[in-house]
């Protein structure tokens, strides 16, 4: 009798672990068609080239090109590693997985992503790569850097991008096989920030970073410079999520935000950062959201005002395009104003009133030509 | 060897089950498992990553297997492996002592101080009767949020270089690499002493016993004399301590420093890893084995098969669907083995 009640309880608690195994399956699904939706809007020329040609030959760094056509079709490869975010995250994982995608279209051969879950891949995604045969590896996020500065001493021949972070030595001096790329963020949150000043009706700005990490600091520090420089009155409230994936935490922050009387949230909350749309969707026009890294207006094009953007698939197109040239150099770079590295979204940027996108001009003229400094910390 | 067959059948069933799934997601199966086979097994790198990757979920494994076998259920490993990766981080980054006592010292600070985390739910368990799943699982948040702090900018023990970790360990405190140039390290034989060790006080000694028979039926054991208040508590540290375990080898042995991320979740995984070992150290060995391969072969999944990473997790989700569903066909055995005994007794 027992074992007749027990036996459709097994099967009940079966059913439900393959329903729940099944709902993290069709998650997963979603985020993959993120990303290709994301990569394909944020640059227009990658669309068609995909991965989909063989592995190429080993030894294609041996000849490099003289010029920036490709010499021999399909012989480069360029790969990237994304940190544990993975694609879809509509950030720098995405950007730069648009950038290798715009070398292999503009240069030649193939590109492909491969994806971390957690910071012990980071040594043997890079090392597959290279095992491949890359002709260039592009590492993601300032967590990979240990793992770039492992992978790339062990392998001095091959070439490395590193975005966000600087690979540098134990003597701190950065490595020469690994072009290191920090952006200027400040400098483009400035300009954000200038936009938020002039926007705001309640006077009140809310932050929600992912964590209290360099690179979201400057965008901090930077996008509060600038709503003071035309709105001293503003306030800034700000909060971390403890994370870059978490959109139900974001969400909460942007609504207590929100609740509080704020008209503007800015996130740079990395793919989390989604949970500020649906929020500020959900509550209609009048609810701004200033986003990161790309321009995000699909998300909530009632509701976005703006983006302090970062030019990562820039950078990697550039580095790309210095190894087929056979002018590639390592060590550290960082981009800013004056690079065009950084910015505002310029998609929605005409639709900003005119008083504004002077004031925003006027800045931007003013950072690249360093008669304005922005903090950065 | 009925274990083993169950345990064979699971694995080839979710294996089986995936192939359609993978189907669907525009590739081949054949070559997705030839390029899994190949990535964990088929090279020099790949059986290292292998080994690298079953390491944390062996000793996390261990730590559920051993609470399970007592009558709990430790949640909380997720916690307890942040915390003792955080001590051995800690400890190794900010002291000086000599090589070898280092790690030495290293590993049982983290030790301690999983079991220490798992002492509360432990005392609330045995004195109070709080159930030990909800006060295992928030004081995973508290652990997540504590280490958090330590290493966020300002924080105490956060890097000067690199933001969310401590500094780097110093070398005196390092889990040797013993395979060059591979990066399996000393931690694998470490986590495989701890399975033979607890494979031993579970089934070779007196305190081991008095263990799984609290687990069995804790009145019983109790009106046999066993102090089962104090063999729960035991049982909880030591579930903790082996947790604690399995953060300091990945921090000491592979990552150098203690990161904030450092863990995908090696705690809830190794539940399923638990599971699939039927809460024996050694099938937690294999089971832990079998996820490792998956781990390190998702790497040339996706390079060569070019297969998402994700399938893994549905290869892995399939494995704890069939675990569940091999209950059922326990019972089914059980039930027509002992109907043929009683054919047997009463014809």
């Amino acid at each position: 009798m027992t074992r007749s009640r027990l036996t459709p309880g097994g099967v009940l608690l079966a059913a439900l672990l393959v329903i729940a195994s099944c709902g993290s399956d069709s998650a997963s699904g979603t985020t993959t068609a993120a990303s290709a939706t994301s990569a394909a809007s944020a640059t227009s020329a990658a669309a068609t080239t995909t991965a989909a040609a063989g592995s190429t030959a080993a030894g294609v760094t041996t000849t490099p090109a003289g010029s920036g056509t490709a010499p021999g079709g399909g012989a480069y490869s360029w790969l990237m590693v994304t940190d544990q975010a993975g694609l879809g995250d509509q950030g720098f994982n995405d950007l730069a997985d648009a950038g290798i995608k715009q070398a292999a279209s503009e240069i030649g051969g193939t590109a492909q992503a491969i994806e971390s879950t957690e910071q012990a891949q980071y040594v043997p995604n890079l090392t597959q790569a290279v095992d491949d045969g890359a002709s260039m590896t592009v590492g993601v996020g300032f967590l990979i850097t240990d793992a770039m500065v492992e992978v790339a001493t062990a392998n001095p021949k091959a070439k490395f991008v590193m975005i966000d972070a600087v690979a540098a030595d134990s003597a701190g001096t950065p490595l020469t096989n690994v072009a290191s790329v920090t952006f200027k963020e400040n400098e483009g949150a400035y300009l954000a920030g200038i936009i938020a000043g002039k926007t705001t009706k309640s006077n009140k700005v809310g932050f929600v970073g992912g964590l209290e990490i360099p690179p979201v600091v400057r965008f901090l520090k930077g996008f509060e410079a600038g709503m003071k420089s035309v709105n001293p009155s503003a306030t800034l409230d700000t909060a971390y999520v403890g994370g870059f994936d978490d959109p139900a935490k974001t969400k909460e922050l942007a609504a207590g935000y929100y609740d509080a009387g704020a008209d503007i949230v800015f996130e740079v909350a990395g793919a989390g950062g989604l949970g500020a749309y649906e929020e500020a969707k959900g509550r209609g026009p009048g609810h701004w959201v200033i986003g990161t890294d790309t321009c995000k207006d699909q998300l909530a094009p009632a509701n976005f005002l703006t983006s302090a953007t970062k030019d990562v698939s820039g950078a990697v197109v550039k580095e790309a395009h210095a190894v087929a040239d056979g002018t590639f150099k390592g060590g550290s770079v960082s981009l800013g104003l004056a690079d065009n590295a950084v910015g505002v979204c310029q998609k929605t940027f005409p639709s900003l009133p005119a008083d504004v996108q002077s004031a925003v001009n006027d800045a931007s003229k003013a950072i690249a030509g360093g008669s304005i400094t922005v903090p950065a910390e | 060897m009925l274990r083993i067959g169950l345990f064979v059948v699971t694995v080839i069933g979710a294996l089986v089950a995936a192939a359609p799934l993978i189907a669907i997601a525009g590739s081949n199966p054949l070559s997705a498992y030839r390029a899994l086979l190949q990535g964990s097994l088929g090279s020099r790198r790949g059986l290292a990553e292998t080994l690298i990757a079953a390491t944390p979920l062996l000793t996390c494994g261990l730590a559920v297997a051993v609470s399970f076998q007592g009558g709990l259920f430790n949640i909380g490993v997720e916690g307890q492996l942040v915390i003792g990766g955080l001590i051995a981080g800690a400890i190794g980054a900010e002291v000086s002592l000599p090589a070898g006592i280092h790690v030495v010292v290293a590993i049982l600070g983290a030790a301690l101080g999983g079991a220490l985390w798992a002492l509360v739910p432990a005392l609330l368990k045995a004195f109070r009767g709080v159930h030990e799943v909800i006060t295992t699982i928030m004081l995973n948040y508290v652990a997540f949020s504590v280490s958090t702090y330590l290493v966020s900018p300002g924080g105490p023990l956060v890097s000067k270089t690199q933001p969310s970790a401590t500094e780097k360990v110093k070398a005196t405190a390092h889990l040797a690499r013993i395979w060059q140039p591979t990066r399996l390290h000393l931690g694998v034989v470490v986590a495989i002493g701890l399975c033979a060790a607890c494979w031993f006080f579970l089934y070779r000694t007196t305190a081991g016993y008095r263990l799984r028979m609290v687990g069995a039926n804790p009145t019983a054991a109790q009106f046999n004399g066993i102090n089962v208040r104090g063999v729960v508590v035991r049982t909880m540290c030591l579930s903790g301590a082996l947790a604690g375990c399995a953060g300091a080898i990945e921090v000491l042995g592979l990552h150098g420093r203690y990161f904030d991320s450092f863990s995908p979740g090696y705690g809830f995984d190794s539940i399923a890893v638990a599971l699939l070992g039927m809460m024996n150290p050694l099938g937690v060995a294999a089971a832990a084995a079998f996820f490792g391969m998956l781990r390190a072969g998702s790497v040339l999944l996706q390079a060569k098969a070019k297969v998402s990473k994700d399938m893994v997790t549905v290869i892995s989700g399939l494995v704890v669907a069939f675990v569940a569903a091999r209950v059922v066909l326990e019972r089914r055995l059980e039930s027509s083995a002992s109907r043929r005994d009683r054919r047997r007794r009463d014809g």
